[in-house]
């Protein structure tokens, strides 16, 4: 299957510029491409821009220079009633749901369609809508009587009335408790799949990353410093930013920071090393442990472990001393790595710095 | 009950209809206030978006034209009224054909309550979250749209709080024009009931204004909770 492009960056700058106050470089040189069916997730921490260039995608926000290509279309070059017809293909959902307090939920679901679809399509098409999010009892309800989780299923289901190609989520999930964050993460992973809408989800939880998206970007400072699909960037982060933003989903510098009090690593000889594994997927197959023990005479005393599954695929981490000779444990490290291990050495001394 | 009316209000009863008399003066006031109301309603919400529009964060963003319009309102809230008054004998003259009486009061009525109310509406629409209306762009509505059916809908509880307060405000000036010839309960209070000693009349004039202006507030006040649903 050839994928389709339809969401196109290409070399995007926004620069703001205030009188009296330095330019600010709100995006950097950014080239993107999002595909159809893909769940694409741009993950930076406040401020690094992606804020600004999820809103350049239906051009709530105009790039400075360079060009962003929706569904075919380069969006700077529409007219103004070109641009509204294609803002209707791409839904957005907001971190404070910015529904209408005014209107009841039926209302609010039902106000993109009113003045395009006849009275009893929108009737029922709000009842599917709702009956999708699950909030069938509510619909006469106001937006102030509703919970958090509540609302965003109601922006949900308003983003989705007029059968949107493409879904914005503008740090959806960031102004929920962790539990509704998972049911409303799942709620886009079906809506996803069901409905084939492609989505754009940017936010600073990478645990809401690691949960629904199939691709990520981690952006800082205006710039995607790195990207790749969700095994790559949980197995081999290159970036110390992106290491940081995968150590969030295990707690590592937590772990880190306990385990350093521990006897067992505390004083460690010659003949100890304290390391991290990382593997993913097939490495799990094979008795790593046993296997340092029975051909390279080297124990390996855990410290952590961790295991998740992305996309269905598990995802170890493991801290371990090694025991044994200098020689053997070089040996044992060379075999790690040819199955696909990534050992790295813990440095407790970076840890109690911090 | 006659007998005790007589003896409270012993100039308000045989100046009560006819020619100059209360009843003629409760019409005038309330003629001046309905028109007032009605053509400076409309004349402030269109000053009024168009300021919300063009302001540096609105949807039609346009920094000479809002200064300009910004400007203007302002000097026309800082005439004092009863100056203004005045200084429109000639404007007024000439669009209505009189200087004195109900209807020549109302050009200096509208000019003066125009701009404060078109202030008050640029503020109430000003408290509409700003992220429901970029919701509303999100969805492909135009700024028109936005206007209907996002601003004056999400802003209306505000904008029926600040129209009371302009309502009750024309009230004060429809007084305030009486006084100088425009007719209406203003007028009574002061060229009968002040300048002659009569001060039955002044407080009888006092009562129809008050109740005016409570009967406005309690309508005012029961729309407003009425169609907000924030809470």
């Amino acid at each position: 299957m050839s994928a389709e492009t339809v969401v196109d960056f290409k070399d995007v700058d926004v620069i703001f510029k205030e009188k009296n106050k330095k330019a600010v470089h709100a995006v950097n040189h950014v080239s993107l491409n999002v595909e159809r069916g893909d769940i694409y997730g741009i993950v930076g921490y406040s401020g690094a821009g992606k804020s600004t260039l999820v809103r350049l995608v239906n051009l709530l926000q105009r790039p400075t220079s360079g060009s962003v290509t929706v569904l075919g279309d380069d969006m700077a070059k529409l007219s103004a009633s070109e641009l509204r017809q294609k803002r209707r293909k791409i839904g957005m959902i907001f971190q404070h749901f910015n529904l209408m307090a005014s209107r009841t939920i039926a209302d609010n679901v039902a106000f993109p369609l009113r003045g395009v679809a006849s009275k009893d399509e929108i009737k029922k098409k709000v009842a599917d809508l709702l009956e999708l999010v699950g909030l069938t009892d509510r619909a006469n309800a106001y937006p102030a009587e509703l919970s958090g989780g509540q609302k965003q299923r109601v922006g949900i289901a308003r983003a989705l009335a007029s059968d949107p190609e493409v879904l914005i989520s503008d740090e959806a999930t960031s102004a929920l408790d962790p539990k509704t964050t998972v049911s409303i993460l799942d709620l886009l992973k079906s809506v996803n799949q069901k409905l084939g809408i492609t989505i754009v989800l940017i936010t600073h939880q990478m645990e809401a990353v690691k949960q629904i998206c199939n691709r990520v970007a981690v952006m800082d400072s205006g710039q995607v410093i790195e990207r790749g699909t969700l095994l790559d960037i949980f197995a081999h982060p290159q970036q110390k930013l992106t290491k940081d933003f995968v150590d969030t989903t295990m707690q590592m510098s937590a772990t880190i920071k306990t385990i350093s009090k521990q006897k067992a690593v505390q004083n460690l000889g010659p003949e100890k090393r304290l390391v991290r594994l990382t593997y993913l997927g097939s490495s799990t197959d094979q008795p790593m442990i046993a296997t340092l023990f029975s051909q390279y005479s080297v124990t390996a005393n855990i410290l952590f472990a961790d295991i998740q599954s992305l996309q269905n695929t598990p995802f170890g981490n493991l801290i371990v001393v090694l025991t044994g000779t200098e020689q053997d444990i070089d040996n044992a490290l060379k075999y790690l790595n040819d199955s696909d291990v990534t050992v790295t050495p813990v440095d407790l001394k970076e840890v109690e710095s911090k | 009950m006659m007998d005790l009316i007589k003896h409270f209000f012993p100039n308000v009863v045989p100046l009560w209809s006819g020619d100059g008399g209360v009843v003629e003066a409760i019409n005038q006031t309330l003629y001046m206030t309905f028109w007032t109301t009605l053509i400076a309603g409309i004349l402030g919400l269109i000053i009024g978006i168009a300021l919300l529009l063009t302001d540096e964060n609105g949807l039609w963003a346009n920094r000479p034209f809002y200064s300009i319009l910004d400007k203007l309102v302002n000097i026309f809230r800082s005439i004092p009224f009863i100056i203004l008054l005045a200084a429109l004998n000639n404007v007024t003259r000439l669009i209505v054909h009189t200087g004195i009486g109900p209807t020549a009061a109302l050009v200096p009525l509208i000019v003066g309550s125009a701009p404060f109310y078109a202030r008050q509406v640029q503020n109430a629409l000003v408290t509409v979250d700003p992220g429901v209306v970029e919701a509303a762009e999100s969805m492909g509505l135009s700024p028109m749209a936005i206007v209907f059916r996002v601003y004056l809908r999400e802003g209306l509880s505000e904008l029926i709080r600040v129209s009371v307060l302009t309502i009750i405000s024309i009230i004060g000036l429809t007084a305030m024009a009486g006084a100088i010839g425009g007719g209406g309960l203003g007028n009574l209070a002061i060229n009968t009931g002040y300048l002659r000693y009569e001060n039955d009349v002044i407080w009888v004039c006092l009562i129809f204004l008050l109740v005016l202006v409570f009967i406005i507030q309690f309508i005012g006040d029961l729309f407003a909770r009425k169609t907000n649903h924030a809470s």
